[in-house]
Protein backbone atom coordinates (compact mmCIF):
# COMPACT_ATOMS: atom_id res chain seq x y z
CA UNK A 1 0.00 0.00 0.00
CA UNK A 2 1.52 3.26 -0.43
CA UNK A 3 2.25 5.86 2.25
CA UNK A 4 -1.09 8.71 2.67
CA UNK A 5 0.47 11.97 0.66
CA UNK A 6 1.52 14.66 2.71
CA UNK A 7 -1.89 16.09 0.40
CA UNK A 8 -4.34 14.36 2.35
CA UNK A 9 -6.45 15.98 4.74
CA UNK A 10 -6.54 14.89 8.53
CA UNK A 11 -9.83 13.76 8.08
CA UNK A 12 -9.67 11.53 5.30
CA UNK A 13 -6.71 10.16 6.95
CA UNK A 14 -9.28 9.84 10.25
CA UNK A 15 -11.34 8.00 7.41
CA UNK A 16 -8.95 6.24 6.20
CA UNK A 17 -7.91 4.94 10.02
CA UNK A 18 -11.77 3.90 10.52
CA UNK A 19 -11.27 1.51 7.53
CA UNK A 20 -8.23 -0.10 9.25
CA UNK A 21 -5.18 1.36 7.12
CA UNK A 22 -2.10 1.54 9.34
CA UNK A 23 -0.12 3.94 7.05
CA UNK A 24 -2.77 6.67 7.45
CA UNK A 25 -2.08 6.38 11.10
CA UNK A 26 1.20 6.40 11.14
CA UNK A 27 0.87 9.55 9.23
CA UNK A 28 -1.56 11.24 11.62
CA UNK A 29 1.01 10.24 14.41
CA UNK A 30 3.77 12.20 12.19
CA UNK A 31 1.41 14.81 12.13
CA UNK A 32 -0.01 15.59 15.78
CA UNK A 33 3.11 13.81 18.22
CA UNK A 34 4.98 16.91 18.13
CA UNK A 35 2.66 19.48 18.39
CA UNK A 36 0.85 17.26 21.13
CA UNK A 37 3.94 16.76 22.98
CA UNK A 38 4.64 20.38 22.93
CA UNK A 39 1.10 21.58 23.86
CA UNK A 40 0.72 18.58 26.59
CA UNK A 41 4.37 19.67 28.00
CA UNK A 42 3.45 23.00 28.78
CA UNK A 43 -0.15 22.56 29.95
CA UNK A 44 1.79 20.16 32.76
CA UNK A 45 4.30 22.30 33.32
CA UNK A 46 7.33 21.00 31.56
CA UNK A 47 7.06 17.29 32.44
CA UNK A 48 8.32 15.60 29.76
CA UNK A 49 7.39 11.69 30.86
CA UNK A 50 4.30 12.92 31.81
CA UNK A 51 3.93 14.79 28.74
CA UNK A 52 4.46 11.76 26.90
CA UNK A 53 2.29 9.75 28.37
CA UNK A 54 -0.49 12.13 27.95
CA UNK A 55 0.46 11.97 23.92
CA UNK A 56 0.44 8.24 24.47
CA UNK A 57 -2.96 8.40 25.42
CA UNK A 58 -4.51 11.12 23.76
CA UNK A 59 -4.12 8.72 20.75
CA UNK A 60 -5.09 5.59 22.37
CA UNK A 61 -8.21 7.42 23.13
CA UNK A 62 -8.57 9.12 19.52
CA UNK A 63 -8.69 5.26 18.50
CA UNK A 64 -11.01 3.87 20.75
CA UNK A 65 -13.52 6.36 19.56
CA UNK A 66 -13.02 6.79 16.14
CA UNK A 67 -15.82 4.87 14.81
CA UNK A 68 -17.65 8.15 16.78
CA UNK A 69 -15.57 10.26 14.62
CA UNK A 70 -17.82 11.73 11.68
CA UNK A 71 -16.20 13.14 8.53
CA UNK A 72 -15.78 16.13 7.85
CA UNK A 73 -15.48 17.22 11.11
CA UNK A 74 -11.95 18.91 11.50
CA UNK A 75 -10.33 16.34 12.98
CA UNK A 76 -7.40 18.85 14.83
CA UNK A 77 -10.30 20.33 17.11
CA UNK A 78 -10.85 16.51 18.01
CA UNK A 79 -7.11 15.81 18.82
CA UNK A 80 -7.25 18.83 20.74
CA UNK A 81 -9.76 18.15 22.54
CA UNK A 82 -8.89 14.93 23.74
CA UNK A 83 -5.97 16.59 24.77
CA UNK A 84 -7.33 19.19 26.69
CA UNK A 85 -9.32 17.14 28.51
CA UNK A 86 -6.70 14.33 29.33
CA UNK A 87 -4.60 17.54 30.47
CA UNK A 88 -7.37 19.03 33.01
CA UNK A 89 -7.99 15.74 34.17
CA UNK A 90 -4.38 15.92 35.41
CA UNK A 91 -5.10 19.03 37.26
CA UNK A 92 -7.83 17.87 39.02
CA UNK A 93 -6.07 14.82 40.24
CA UNK A 94 -3.60 17.11 41.14
CA UNK A 95 -5.91 19.62 42.86
CA UNK A 96 -7.74 16.51 44.56
CA UNK A 97 -4.29 16.25 46.46
CA UNK A 98 -3.89 19.43 46.97
CA UNK A 99 -0.32 19.27 45.05
CA UNK A 100 -0.06 21.57 42.09
CA UNK A 101 1.86 20.66 38.75
CA UNK A 102 5.35 22.35 39.62
CA UNK A 103 8.26 23.14 37.04
CA UNK A 104 10.79 21.00 36.68
CA UNK A 105 13.40 23.76 37.05
CA UNK A 106 16.58 21.55 36.60
CA UNK A 107 15.36 19.52 33.75
CA UNK A 108 14.22 22.78 32.02
CA UNK A 109 17.61 25.02 32.96
CA UNK A 110 19.49 21.63 31.46
CA UNK A 111 17.34 21.79 28.44
CA UNK A 112 19.17 24.28 27.19
CA UNK A 113 22.60 23.03 27.79
CA UNK A 114 21.79 20.35 25.49
CA UNK A 115 20.90 22.37 22.57
CA UNK A 116 23.18 21.08 19.90
CA UNK A 117 25.49 23.12 18.47
CA UNK A 118 26.01 24.32 22.33
CA UNK A 119 29.27 26.26 22.75
CA UNK A 120 30.77 27.27 26.48
CA UNK A 121 31.03 31.27 25.09
CA UNK A 122 27.82 30.63 24.44
CA UNK A 123 26.87 30.09 28.15
CA UNK A 124 26.01 33.21 29.51
CA UNK A 125 22.96 33.41 26.52
CA UNK A 126 21.74 29.56 27.47
CA UNK A 127 22.22 29.85 31.00
CA UNK A 128 20.22 33.56 30.42
CA UNK A 129 17.65 31.86 27.74
CA UNK A 130 17.07 28.99 30.23
CA UNK A 131 16.05 31.20 33.55
CA UNK A 132 13.71 33.15 30.85
CA UNK A 133 12.34 30.14 30.12
CA UNK A 134 11.70 28.77 33.55
CA UNK A 135 10.33 32.35 34.77
CA UNK A 136 7.65 32.35 31.43
CA UNK A 137 7.09 28.13 32.29
CA UNK A 138 6.46 29.23 36.25
CA UNK A 139 4.09 32.20 35.53
CA UNK A 140 2.13 30.08 32.68
CA UNK A 141 1.15 27.74 36.34
CA UNK A 142 0.11 30.37 37.88
CA UNK A 143 -2.53 31.68 35.26
CA UNK A 144 -5.90 30.51 35.70
CA UNK A 145 -6.57 27.66 33.55
CA UNK A 146 -9.08 28.92 31.43
CA UNK A 147 -6.26 31.49 30.23
CA UNK A 148 -3.70 29.29 30.19
CA UNK A 149 -5.33 26.85 27.90
CA UNK A 150 -6.56 29.83 25.45
CA UNK A 151 -2.86 31.15 25.36
CA UNK A 152 -1.49 28.11 24.92
CA UNK A 153 -3.42 27.10 21.89
CA UNK A 154 -3.58 30.36 20.29
CA UNK A 155 0.12 31.43 20.56
CA UNK A 156 2.01 27.97 20.74
CA UNK A 157 -0.25 25.87 18.55
CA UNK A 158 -1.10 28.46 16.43
CA UNK A 159 -5.20 27.51 16.62
CA UNK A 160 -7.36 30.12 14.65
CA UNK A 161 -9.57 32.27 17.45
CA UNK A 162 -12.80 30.40 15.91
CA UNK A 163 -11.06 26.19 16.33
CA UNK A 164 -10.42 27.52 20.13
CA UNK A 165 -14.01 28.81 20.76
CA UNK A 166 -15.50 25.81 19.04
CA UNK A 167 -12.64 23.61 21.07
CA UNK A 168 -14.06 25.26 23.98
CA UNK A 169 -17.28 25.39 23.25
CA UNK A 170 -17.26 29.24 23.51
CA UNK A 171 -17.82 32.44 21.68
CA UNK A 172 -15.34 34.13 19.67
CA UNK A 173 -15.54 37.00 21.92
CA UNK A 174 -14.80 35.44 25.03
CA UNK A 175 -12.10 33.58 23.71
CA UNK A 176 -10.59 37.23 22.43
CA UNK A 177 -11.43 38.72 26.28
CA UNK A 178 -9.25 35.44 27.88
CA UNK A 179 -6.24 35.69 26.00
CA UNK A 180 -6.27 39.67 26.82
CA UNK A 181 -6.60 39.02 30.70
CA UNK A 182 -4.73 36.23 30.42
CA UNK A 183 -1.52 38.30 28.26
CA UNK A 184 -2.19 41.48 30.85
CA UNK A 185 -1.80 38.53 33.87
CA UNK A 186 1.17 36.77 32.20
CA UNK A 187 2.79 40.19 32.41
CA UNK A 188 2.18 40.90 35.49
CA UNK A 189 3.41 37.51 36.62
CA UNK A 190 6.67 38.05 34.74
CA UNK A 191 7.45 41.22 36.27
CA UNK A 192 7.44 39.79 39.55
CA UNK A 193 8.93 37.28 38.41
CA UNK A 194 12.04 39.34 37.22
CA UNK A 195 13.30 37.24 34.62
CA UNK A 196 17.06 38.27 33.38
CA UNK B 1 15.97 41.08 28.39
CA UNK B 2 17.69 42.27 25.22
CA UNK B 3 15.89 45.53 24.06
CA UNK B 4 12.75 44.72 21.44
CA UNK B 5 14.67 46.15 18.58
CA UNK B 6 17.14 43.93 18.90
CA UNK B 7 14.95 40.44 19.74
CA UNK B 8 14.92 37.75 16.94
CA UNK B 9 11.69 37.95 15.51
CA UNK B 10 8.45 35.61 15.96
CA UNK B 11 6.59 37.47 13.29
CA UNK B 12 3.88 34.64 13.29
CA UNK B 13 3.10 34.88 17.02
CA UNK B 14 4.25 38.83 16.87
CA UNK B 15 1.63 39.47 14.38
CA UNK B 16 -1.55 37.31 16.56
CA UNK B 17 -0.48 39.02 19.47
CA UNK B 18 -1.37 42.66 17.28
CA UNK B 19 -4.53 41.11 15.48
CA UNK B 20 -6.23 39.52 18.88
CA UNK B 21 -5.04 41.93 21.50
CA UNK B 22 -4.13 45.36 19.10
CA UNK B 23 -0.87 45.80 20.83
CA UNK B 24 1.72 47.80 19.49
CA UNK B 25 4.64 46.61 17.39
CA UNK B 26 7.46 46.80 20.25
CA UNK B 27 5.19 45.37 22.70
CA UNK B 28 4.06 42.64 20.42
CA UNK B 29 7.61 41.92 19.76
CA UNK B 30 8.60 41.89 23.04
CA UNK B 31 5.71 39.59 24.17
CA UNK B 32 6.88 36.89 21.30
CA UNK B 33 10.36 37.15 22.29
CA UNK B 34 9.35 36.01 26.30
CA UNK B 35 6.65 33.21 24.90
CA UNK B 36 9.42 31.75 22.36
CA UNK B 37 11.78 31.31 25.55
CA UNK B 38 9.72 28.38 26.80
CA UNK B 39 10.56 25.94 23.74
CA UNK B 40 8.81 22.39 24.13
CA UNK B 41 10.32 19.04 23.28
CA UNK B 42 10.23 17.32 20.10
CA UNK B 43 9.15 13.72 19.17
CA UNK B 44 11.92 11.93 17.96
CA UNK B 45 11.67 9.36 15.07
CA UNK B 46 13.10 6.69 17.98
CA UNK B 47 9.50 8.28 20.21
CA UNK B 48 6.96 8.11 16.76
CA UNK B 49 8.22 3.94 16.64
CA UNK B 50 7.20 3.36 19.64
CA UNK B 51 4.01 5.29 19.80
CA UNK B 52 3.05 3.64 16.60
CA UNK B 53 4.12 0.27 17.79
CA UNK B 54 1.74 0.56 20.69
CA UNK B 55 -1.10 1.70 18.45
CA UNK B 56 -0.81 -1.24 16.31
CA UNK B 57 -2.52 -3.66 19.04
CA UNK B 58 -5.14 -1.13 19.64
CA UNK B 59 -5.32 -0.47 15.43
CA UNK B 60 -6.16 -4.29 15.60
CA UNK B 61 -9.53 -4.20 17.47
CA UNK B 62 -10.83 -1.24 15.43
CA UNK B 63 -10.57 -3.01 12.24
CA UNK B 64 -12.61 -5.62 13.81
CA UNK B 65 -15.14 -3.90 15.39
CA UNK B 66 -15.53 -2.25 12.08
CA UNK B 67 -15.72 -5.49 9.99
CA UNK B 68 -18.37 -7.17 12.22
CA UNK B 69 -20.81 -4.13 11.71
CA UNK B 70 -20.72 -4.37 7.59
CA UNK B 71 -24.33 -5.77 7.10
CA UNK B 72 -27.26 -5.10 4.88
CA UNK B 73 -28.64 -3.64 7.68
CA UNK B 74 -25.89 -1.21 8.19
CA UNK B 75 -26.04 -0.22 4.79
CA UNK B 76 -29.76 0.67 4.78
CA UNK B 77 -28.91 2.76 8.21
CA UNK B 78 -26.05 4.86 6.42
CA UNK B 79 -28.67 5.95 4.15
CA UNK B 80 -30.98 7.67 6.68
CA UNK B 81 -29.37 10.07 9.43
CA UNK B 82 -31.19 9.08 12.47
CA UNK B 83 -30.32 5.55 10.87
CA UNK B 84 -26.56 6.61 11.02
CA UNK B 85 -26.78 8.13 14.30
CA UNK B 86 -27.70 5.14 15.40
CA UNK B 87 -25.27 2.88 13.83
CA UNK B 88 -22.23 4.98 14.97
CA UNK B 89 -23.70 5.50 18.59
CA UNK B 90 -24.06 1.44 18.54
CA UNK B 91 -20.25 1.16 17.91
CA UNK B 92 -19.88 2.92 21.37
CA UNK B 93 -21.97 1.20 23.29
CA UNK B 94 -20.11 -1.67 25.13
CA UNK B 95 -20.51 -4.72 23.69
CA UNK B 96 -20.68 -7.17 26.44
CA UNK B 97 -23.67 -5.19 27.85
CA UNK B 98 -26.24 -6.76 25.05
CA UNK B 99 -25.00 -10.11 25.95
CA UNK B 100 -24.93 -9.97 29.49
CA UNK B 101 -28.99 -8.39 29.42
CA UNK B 102 -29.99 -11.66 26.96
CA UNK B 103 -27.91 -14.18 29.66
CA UNK B 104 -29.57 -12.93 32.51
CA UNK B 105 -32.90 -12.41 30.91
CA UNK B 106 -32.79 -15.64 29.89
CA UNK B 107 -31.63 -17.12 32.85
CA UNK B 108 -34.60 -15.00 34.54
CA UNK B 109 -37.25 -16.53 32.08
CA UNK B 110 -35.99 -20.10 33.13
CA UNK B 111 -36.40 -19.63 36.81
CA UNK B 112 -39.88 -18.11 36.32
CA UNK B 113 -41.05 -21.24 34.60
CA UNK B 114 -39.05 -23.46 36.49
CA UNK B 115 -39.83 -21.96 40.09
CA UNK B 116 -43.99 -21.63 38.45
CA UNK B 117 -46.16 -24.35 41.22
CA UNK B 118 -47.46 -26.62 39.64
CA UNK B 119 -50.81 -26.39 41.65
CA UNK B 120 -52.11 -23.70 44.19
CA UNK B 121 -51.73 -20.43 44.66
CA UNK B 122 -49.79 -18.62 41.63
CA UNK B 123 -48.13 -15.90 42.44
CA UNK B 124 -48.80 -12.20 41.70
CA UNK B 125 -46.74 -10.94 38.18
CA UNK B 126 -44.90 -8.51 40.35
CA UNK B 127 -42.97 -11.32 42.29
CA UNK B 128 -42.07 -13.19 39.17
CA UNK B 129 -37.94 -13.23 38.33
CA UNK B 130 -38.72 -12.32 34.82
CA UNK B 131 -40.46 -9.12 36.12
CA UNK B 132 -38.07 -8.17 38.88
CA UNK B 133 -35.27 -8.61 36.19
CA UNK B 134 -36.25 -6.55 33.44
CA UNK B 135 -35.94 -3.38 34.73
CA UNK B 136 -32.78 -3.64 36.55
CA UNK B 137 -31.24 -5.27 33.75
CA UNK B 138 -32.09 -1.91 31.56
CA UNK B 139 -31.15 -0.10 33.75
CA UNK B 140 -27.49 -1.42 34.60
CA UNK B 141 -26.88 -1.29 30.64
CA UNK B 142 -28.08 2.35 30.75
CA UNK B 143 -25.68 3.18 33.42
CA UNK B 144 -23.07 2.03 31.39
CA UNK B 145 -23.64 3.73 28.18
CA UNK B 146 -22.11 6.92 29.23
CA UNK B 147 -18.64 7.00 30.83
CA UNK B 148 -17.21 10.56 31.74
CA UNK B 149 -13.63 9.55 31.82
CA UNK B 150 -13.30 7.47 28.44
CA UNK B 151 -15.72 9.26 26.56
CA UNK B 152 -15.93 13.07 27.80
CA UNK B 153 -19.39 14.96 26.17
CA UNK B 154 -17.06 17.70 24.89
CA UNK B 155 -15.32 15.02 22.44
CA UNK B 156 -18.65 13.66 21.41
CA UNK B 157 -19.56 17.25 20.48
CA UNK B 158 -16.23 17.89 18.95
CA UNK B 159 -15.99 14.70 16.36
CA UNK B 160 -19.70 14.51 15.34
CA UNK B 161 -21.99 16.61 13.59
CA UNK B 162 -24.92 16.13 16.16
CA UNK B 163 -26.23 18.34 19.20
CA UNK B 164 -24.60 15.93 21.82
CA UNK B 165 -28.03 15.97 23.89
CA UNK B 166 -29.26 14.28 20.88
CA UNK B 167 -26.47 11.63 20.70
CA UNK B 168 -26.98 10.26 24.17
CA UNK B 169 -30.67 9.96 23.40
CA UNK B 170 -29.92 7.84 20.81
CA UNK B 171 -27.50 5.91 22.87
CA UNK B 172 -30.03 5.50 25.37
CA UNK B 173 -32.64 5.01 22.69
CA UNK B 174 -30.42 1.70 21.47
CA UNK B 175 -29.83 0.40 25.08
CA UNK B 176 -33.64 0.67 26.04
CA UNK B 177 -35.42 -0.36 22.75
CA UNK B 178 -32.90 -3.46 22.89
CA UNK B 179 -34.23 -4.37 26.86
CA UNK B 180 -37.68 -3.46 25.46
CA UNK B 181 -37.23 -6.24 22.60
CA UNK B 182 -35.50 -8.50 25.16
CA UNK B 183 -38.69 -8.28 27.77
CA UNK B 184 -40.93 -8.28 25.39
CA UNK B 185 -39.32 -11.42 23.79
CA UNK B 186 -38.63 -13.13 27.51
CA UNK B 187 -42.82 -12.70 28.55
CA UNK B 188 -43.75 -14.11 25.41
CA UNK B 189 -41.44 -17.00 25.63
CA UNK B 190 -42.51 -17.22 29.51
CA UNK B 191 -46.17 -16.93 28.61
CA UNK B 192 -45.87 -19.63 25.93
CA UNK B 193 -44.76 -21.80 28.83
CA UNK B 194 -47.13 -21.43 31.29
CA UNK B 195 -50.61 -20.76 29.98
CA UNK B 196 -51.79 -19.60 33.17
CA UNK B 197 -49.85 -16.58 32.53
CA UNK B 198 -50.71 -13.22 30.45
CA UNK B 199 -48.90 -11.90 28.32
CA UNK B 200 -50.54 -8.42 29.21
CA UNK B 201 -50.26 -8.77 32.90
CA UNK B 202 -46.33 -9.57 32.68
CA UNK B 203 -45.39 -6.88 30.88
CA UNK B 204 -47.29 -4.45 32.65
CA UNK B 205 -46.07 -5.18 35.40
CA UNK B 206 -42.36 -4.35 34.46
CA UNK B 207 -42.89 -1.96 31.34
CA UNK B 208 -43.19 1.31 33.39
CA UNK B 209 -40.40 0.11 36.43
CA UNK B 210 -38.05 -0.22 33.68
CA UNK B 211 -38.84 2.68 31.87
CA UNK B 212 -38.64 4.69 35.79
CA UNK B 213 -35.70 2.98 36.42
CA UNK B 214 -33.66 3.45 32.65
CA UNK B 215 -34.31 6.94 33.14
CA UNK B 216 -33.33 6.92 36.94
CA UNK B 217 -30.10 5.32 36.07
CA UNK B 218 -29.45 7.56 33.13
CA UNK B 219 -29.78 10.76 34.88
CA UNK B 220 -27.65 9.27 37.91
CA UNK B 221 -24.84 8.19 34.83
CA UNK B 222 -25.15 11.77 33.29
CA UNK B 223 -25.47 14.60 35.97
CA UNK B 224 -23.48 12.22 39.02
CA UNK B 225 -21.29 11.23 36.16
CA UNK B 226 -20.14 7.46 35.38
CA UNK B 227 -22.00 4.34 35.85
CA UNK B 228 -20.75 3.43 39.58
CA UNK B 229 -23.23 5.67 41.62
CA UNK B 230 -25.77 4.97 38.86
CA UNK B 231 -25.84 1.47 39.19
CA UNK B 232 -25.51 1.60 43.08
CA UNK B 233 -28.45 3.48 43.11
CA UNK B 234 -30.59 1.80 40.86
CA UNK B 235 -29.92 -1.51 42.47
CA UNK B 236 -29.96 -0.01 46.33
CA UNK B 237 -33.72 1.22 45.30
CA UNK B 238 -34.86 -1.38 43.41
CA UNK B 239 -33.33 -4.67 45.81
CA UNK B 240 -35.72 -2.71 48.49
CA UNK B 241 -38.59 -2.92 45.77
CA UNK B 242 -37.87 -6.55 45.27
CA UNK B 243 -37.63 -6.71 48.99
CA UNK B 244 -40.55 -5.59 49.65
CA UNK B 245 -42.90 -7.82 47.23
CA UNK B 246 -41.48 -10.81 48.85
CA UNK B 247 -41.97 -11.70 52.61
CA UNK B 248 -38.78 -11.05 53.99
CA UNK B 249 -39.20 -9.94 57.81
CA UNK B 250 -37.78 -6.53 57.82
CA UNK B 251 -33.62 -6.48 59.68
CA UNK B 252 -33.26 -4.20 62.16
CA UNK B 253 -37.58 -3.29 62.20
CA UNK B 254 -36.75 -1.46 58.61
CA UNK B 255 -40.31 -1.23 57.22
CA UNK B 256 -40.04 -2.49 53.44
CA UNK B 257 -43.59 -1.65 52.68
CA UNK B 258 -43.12 1.95 52.62
CA UNK B 259 -41.89 2.52 49.24
CA UNK B 260 -45.27 1.47 46.86
CA UNK B 261 -45.16 -1.19 44.77
CA UNK B 262 -43.95 0.55 41.38
CA UNK B 263 -45.24 -2.94 40.09
CA UNK B 264 -48.78 -1.95 40.37
CA UNK B 265 -50.69 -0.66 37.77
CA UNK B 266 -52.22 2.21 39.36
CA UNK B 267 -48.36 3.47 39.98
CA UNK B 268 -47.60 3.11 36.09
CA UNK B 269 -48.58 6.84 35.12
CA UNK B 270 -46.26 8.00 37.80
CA UNK B 271 -43.64 6.35 36.53
CA UNK B 272 -43.93 6.99 33.10
CA UNK B 273 -44.04 10.91 34.31
CA UNK B 274 -40.77 10.36 36.33
CA UNK B 275 -39.15 8.72 33.56
CA UNK B 276 -39.53 11.91 31.45
CA UNK B 277 -38.81 14.29 33.73
CA UNK B 278 -35.60 12.30 34.70
CA UNK B 279 -34.64 11.86 30.92
CA UNK B 280 -35.35 15.25 30.53
CA UNK B 281 -33.46 16.61 33.25
CA UNK B 282 -30.42 14.80 31.94
CA UNK B 283 -30.81 16.04 28.88
CA UNK B 284 -30.52 19.25 30.13
CA UNK B 285 -27.87 19.16 32.20
CA UNK B 286 -25.72 17.56 29.27
CA UNK B 287 -27.21 20.95 27.04
CA UNK B 288 -25.70 23.42 29.33
CA UNK B 289 -22.36 21.15 29.99
CA UNK B 290 -19.85 24.25 29.58
CA UNK B 291 -19.14 25.41 33.25
CA UNK B 292 -19.13 21.43 34.38
CA UNK B 293 -17.25 20.14 31.59
CA UNK B 294 -14.59 22.89 33.07
CA UNK B 295 -15.73 23.36 36.29
CA UNK B 296 -12.16 24.77 37.78
CA UNK B 297 -12.85 27.71 35.28
CA UNK B 298 -15.83 29.08 36.65
CA UNK B 299 -14.53 28.65 39.85
CA UNK B 300 -11.01 30.69 39.02
CA UNK B 301 -13.55 33.27 37.40
CA UNK B 302 -12.82 36.40 39.21
CA UNK B 303 -14.72 39.73 38.74
CA UNK B 304 -12.21 40.79 36.15
CA UNK B 305 -13.20 38.40 33.76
Amino acid sequence: MQPPSASISDEDLACAVQRGEMSALETLVGRYQSPLLGFLYRAVGSDRPLAEDLVQETFLRMLRSIHQYQYPRPFKRWMYAIALNLARDHYRRAEGKHTYPVVDEEALLESSREEPGFEPQDACLQVEAGQRALAVSRAFTRLPSHQREVILLRYYQELSLHEIGELLSIPVGTVKSRLSLGIQRLQALLAQEDPV
Amino acid sequence: MLPPEVMPSHEATESRLRQDLGASEESSRELAHLLAAWEAPEASQADTARLVRRLKGEMGQAVVEERQDFTPLAGWLESWWPGMLLKTQARVVRAEIPWASVLVMGLGTLVTVAAWPESGRQPAPGVLPLVLLAPVVAALGVAFLYTPDEDPLVEIEVAAPTPMPLVLLARLALVFGFNLALGLASSLAAAAWLPELSVGALVTAWLAPMAFLTGLAFFLAIAIGGPGISTALCLVLWGWHAARGLTIPAPMGWNFPVLPDLASPAAGPWLWAMAVLLVGAAIGWAGGREARLAPWSGRKYSHED
